[in-house]
Protein backbone atom coordinates (compact mmCIF):
# COMPACT_ATOMS: atom_id res chain seq x y z
CA UNK A 1 0.00 0.00 0.00
CA UNK A 2 2.76 2.82 0.98
CA UNK A 3 4.86 1.54 -1.95
CA UNK A 4 2.11 1.95 -4.58
CA UNK A 5 1.05 5.41 -3.15
CA UNK A 6 4.68 6.55 -3.71
CA UNK A 7 4.69 4.82 -6.93
CA UNK A 8 0.99 7.11 -7.53
CA UNK A 9 2.77 10.40 -6.35
CA UNK A 10 6.41 9.81 -8.43
CA UNK A 11 4.39 9.13 -11.56
CA UNK A 12 2.16 12.22 -11.26
CA UNK A 13 5.12 14.48 -10.49
CA UNK A 14 6.44 12.73 -14.20
CA UNK A 15 3.40 13.64 -15.00
CA UNK A 16 3.33 16.68 -14.75
CA UNK A 17 7.06 16.43 -15.51
CA UNK A 18 5.63 15.54 -19.01
CA UNK A 19 2.80 18.32 -19.30
CA UNK A 20 6.03 20.69 -18.47
CA UNK A 21 8.02 19.57 -21.54
CA UNK A 22 5.12 18.80 -23.79
CA UNK A 23 3.61 22.53 -23.78
CA UNK A 24 7.45 24.58 -23.99
CA UNK A 25 6.85 27.97 -23.22
CA UNK A 26 3.40 28.36 -23.46
CA UNK A 27 2.53 26.94 -19.73
CA UNK A 28 -1.03 27.64 -20.99
CA UNK A 29 -1.96 23.72 -19.55
CA UNK A 30 0.30 24.94 -15.94
CA UNK A 31 -2.15 28.28 -16.07
CA UNK A 32 -5.68 26.22 -16.70
CA UNK A 33 -4.35 23.87 -13.57
CA UNK A 34 -3.67 26.20 -11.37
CA UNK A 35 -7.01 27.75 -12.38
CA UNK A 36 -8.36 24.58 -11.65
CA UNK A 37 -6.80 24.31 -8.29
CA UNK A 38 -8.36 27.85 -7.17
CA UNK A 39 -11.45 26.16 -7.58
CA UNK A 40 -11.16 23.00 -5.87
CA UNK A 41 -9.63 25.40 -3.16
CA UNK A 42 -12.31 27.42 -2.56
CA UNK A 43 -15.41 25.06 -2.95
CA UNK A 44 -13.65 22.76 -0.87
CA UNK A 45 -13.47 24.67 2.32
CA UNK A 46 -16.04 24.70 4.61
CA UNK A 47 -18.26 27.48 5.67
CA UNK A 48 -16.71 28.49 8.72
CA UNK A 49 -15.65 32.15 8.30
CA UNK B 1 -26.68 36.03 -7.90
CA UNK B 2 -25.85 38.41 -5.38
CA UNK B 3 -24.05 35.76 -3.15
CA UNK B 4 -21.61 35.11 -6.15
CA UNK B 5 -21.40 38.70 -7.31
CA UNK B 6 -20.64 39.54 -3.75
CA UNK B 7 -17.95 37.14 -3.56
CA UNK B 8 -16.25 37.25 -7.29
CA UNK B 9 -15.82 41.32 -7.58
CA UNK B 10 -13.53 41.54 -4.05
CA UNK B 11 -11.68 38.30 -5.23
CA UNK B 12 -10.92 39.61 -9.31
CA UNK B 13 -10.10 42.89 -8.03
CA UNK B 14 -7.54 42.23 -5.21
CA UNK B 15 -5.73 39.30 -7.14
CA UNK B 16 -5.71 41.72 -10.11
CA UNK B 17 -4.02 43.69 -7.88
CA UNK B 18 -1.49 41.42 -6.00
CA UNK B 19 -0.90 40.44 -9.60
CA UNK B 20 0.32 43.41 -10.78
CA UNK B 21 2.34 43.37 -7.59
CA UNK B 22 3.86 40.05 -7.77
CA UNK B 23 4.83 40.58 -11.50
CA UNK B 24 6.11 44.46 -11.07
CA UNK B 25 9.73 43.20 -9.46
CA UNK B 26 11.93 40.55 -10.57
CA UNK B 27 10.75 37.28 -8.43
CA UNK B 28 9.81 35.16 -11.35
CA UNK B 29 13.08 33.06 -11.00
CA UNK B 30 13.09 32.67 -7.17
CA UNK B 31 8.83 31.76 -7.17
CA UNK B 32 9.68 29.08 -9.55
CA UNK B 33 12.02 27.14 -7.48
CA UNK B 34 9.95 28.29 -4.73
CA UNK B 35 6.93 26.22 -6.58
CA UNK B 36 8.68 23.06 -6.99
CA UNK B 37 10.03 23.34 -3.15
CA UNK B 38 6.38 24.05 -1.92
CA UNK B 39 4.60 21.87 -4.04
CA UNK B 40 7.01 18.94 -3.29
CA UNK B 41 7.10 19.40 0.15
CA UNK B 42 3.43 19.95 0.76
CA UNK B 43 2.02 17.18 -2.31
CA UNK B 44 3.90 14.62 -0.31
CA UNK B 45 2.20 15.12 3.07
CA UNK B 46 -1.22 15.33 1.85
CA UNK B 47 -0.63 12.74 -0.34
CA UNK B 48 0.17 10.52 2.39
CA UNK B 49 -2.25 11.22 4.51
CA UNK B 50 -0.44 13.88 7.42
CA UNK B 51 -2.80 17.32 7.83
CA UNK B 52 1.10 18.38 9.78
CA UNK B 53 3.01 20.28 9.13
CA UNK B 54 -0.22 22.59 8.45
CA UNK B 55 0.10 24.97 5.62
CA UNK B 56 0.61 28.73 5.46
CA UNK B 57 -3.02 30.46 6.26
CA UNK B 58 -4.47 32.73 8.98
CA UNK B 59 -6.29 32.02 11.48
CA UNK B 60 -8.50 35.31 11.90
CA UNK B 61 -12.07 35.07 11.54
CA UNK B 62 -14.50 37.68 10.53
CA UNK B 63 -15.91 39.52 13.80
CA UNK B 64 -19.34 38.75 14.80
CA UNK B 65 -20.30 42.19 15.35
CA UNK B 66 -19.93 42.90 11.41
CA UNK B 67 -22.45 40.49 10.64
CA UNK B 68 -24.75 40.35 13.76
CA UNK B 69 -27.70 42.61 13.51
CA UNK B 70 -27.30 44.14 9.82
CA UNK B 71 -29.25 43.33 6.83
CA UNK B 72 -28.39 40.25 4.76
CA UNK B 73 -27.40 42.08 2.14
CA UNK B 74 -24.86 43.78 4.23
CA UNK B 75 -23.84 40.21 5.65
CA UNK B 76 -23.18 38.80 2.13
CA UNK B 77 -21.34 41.55 1.34
CA UNK B 78 -19.22 41.81 4.00
CA UNK B 79 -18.40 37.58 3.93
CA UNK B 80 -17.68 37.55 -0.27
CA UNK B 81 -15.57 40.59 0.49
CA UNK B 82 -13.41 38.33 2.91
CA UNK B 83 -14.05 35.10 2.20
CA UNK B 84 -14.05 35.49 -1.82
CA UNK B 85 -10.40 36.60 -2.70
CA UNK B 86 -9.51 33.48 -0.03
CA UNK B 87 -6.54 35.16 1.77
CA UNK B 88 -8.42 36.54 5.34
CA UNK B 89 -9.69 33.33 6.46
CA UNK B 90 -8.25 29.58 7.28
CA UNK B 91 -7.11 27.61 4.97
CA UNK B 92 -6.69 23.72 5.61
CA UNK B 93 -5.36 22.82 2.14
CA UNK B 94 -1.81 23.64 1.11
CA UNK B 95 -3.09 24.45 -2.43
CA UNK B 96 -4.03 27.89 -1.77
CA UNK B 97 -0.50 28.67 -0.54
CA UNK B 98 0.90 27.97 -4.19
CA UNK B 99 -1.60 30.14 -6.06
CA UNK B 100 0.29 33.07 -5.19
CA UNK B 101 3.78 31.42 -5.96
CA UNK B 102 2.35 30.67 -9.30
CA UNK B 103 1.58 34.61 -10.25
CA UNK B 104 4.85 35.67 -8.70
CA UNK B 105 6.42 32.81 -11.43
CA UNK B 106 4.80 34.26 -14.43
CA UNK B 107 7.17 37.43 -14.34
CA UNK B 108 5.03 39.62 -16.82
CA UNK B 109 2.62 41.94 -16.49
CA UNK B 110 0.23 41.03 -19.64
CA UNK B 111 -0.05 37.55 -18.29
CA UNK B 112 0.44 37.99 -14.84
CA UNK B 113 -2.90 40.18 -14.24
CA UNK B 114 -5.14 38.50 -16.24
CA UNK B 115 -4.11 34.22 -14.45
CA UNK B 116 -4.14 36.08 -10.94
CA UNK B 117 -8.04 37.62 -12.10
CA UNK B 118 -9.05 34.38 -13.35
CA UNK B 119 -7.85 32.29 -10.33
CA UNK B 120 -9.59 35.03 -7.87
CA UNK B 121 -12.35 34.40 -9.92
CA UNK B 122 -11.76 30.55 -9.69
CA UNK B 123 -11.40 30.41 -6.01
CA UNK B 124 -14.30 32.70 -5.35
CA UNK B 125 -16.76 30.71 -7.55
CA UNK B 126 -15.86 27.88 -5.63
CA UNK B 127 -16.22 29.19 -2.67
CA UNK B 128 -19.94 30.81 -3.36
CA UNK B 129 -20.89 27.69 -4.91
CA UNK B 130 -20.07 26.00 -1.63
CA UNK B 131 -21.99 28.24 0.16
CA UNK B 132 -25.07 27.61 -2.19
CA UNK B 133 -24.38 23.85 -1.70
CA UNK B 134 -24.05 23.98 2.61
CA UNK B 135 -27.28 25.94 2.42
CA UNK B 136 -29.77 23.68 0.66
CA UNK B 137 -27.66 20.74 1.85
CA UNK B 138 -28.33 18.40 5.16
CA UNK B 139 -26.90 20.10 8.12
CA UNK B 140 -26.09 19.14 11.81
CA UNK B 141 -24.15 16.04 13.39
CA UNK B 142 -25.25 13.30 11.51
CA UNK B 143 -23.42 15.17 8.97
CA UNK B 144 -20.20 15.44 10.65
CA UNK B 145 -18.73 12.49 9.86
CA UNK B 146 -19.03 12.45 5.97
CA UNK B 147 -17.52 16.22 6.45
CA UNK B 148 -14.33 15.02 8.13
CA UNK B 149 -14.46 12.22 5.35
CA UNK B 150 -14.88 14.96 2.27
CA UNK B 151 -12.10 17.03 4.02
CA UNK B 152 -9.60 13.79 3.73
CA UNK B 153 -10.67 13.27 -0.12
CA UNK B 154 -10.62 16.64 -0.52
CA UNK B 155 -6.76 16.97 1.28
CA UNK B 156 -5.79 13.97 -1.22
CA UNK B 157 -6.66 15.48 -3.96
CA UNK B 158 -4.98 19.11 -3.34
CA UNK B 159 -2.00 16.82 -2.49
CA UNK B 160 -1.72 15.52 -6.22
CA UNK B 161 -2.59 18.68 -7.14
CA UNK B 162 0.49 19.69 -5.84
CA UNK B 163 2.25 17.46 -6.76
CA UNK B 164 1.25 17.63 -10.81
CA UNK B 165 1.85 21.23 -10.94
CA UNK B 166 5.33 20.37 -8.66
CA UNK B 167 6.25 18.19 -11.55
CA UNK B 168 5.42 21.31 -14.51
CA UNK B 169 7.50 23.65 -12.44
CA UNK B 170 10.14 20.91 -12.45
CA UNK B 171 10.04 21.16 -16.19
CA UNK B 172 10.01 25.15 -16.27
CA UNK B 173 13.25 25.01 -14.23
CA UNK B 174 14.37 22.53 -16.02
CA UNK B 175 13.96 24.74 -19.50
CA UNK B 176 15.03 28.25 -17.90
CA UNK B 177 18.39 26.38 -17.10
CA UNK B 178 19.14 24.91 -20.25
Amino acid sequence: MRAARIALAAGTVAAGAGIGVASGRSMAEAAAAVVLLAAANGYSKAYSP
Amino acid sequence: MLVVLAYAAPAVTIWAVLGLALNSVPLASAALAAIVVYALFYGVHETGGRAVPPPPGSRWQVPSGWVRGVSRRRRIMVWGSLLGPGFATRNPYAGFGLLALVVAAVGNIRYGVPLAAAIGLSHALGRSFALVRDVHGPTGSADYIQAILRGMRWRLFDGYALLLIGGIAIAACAAGFS
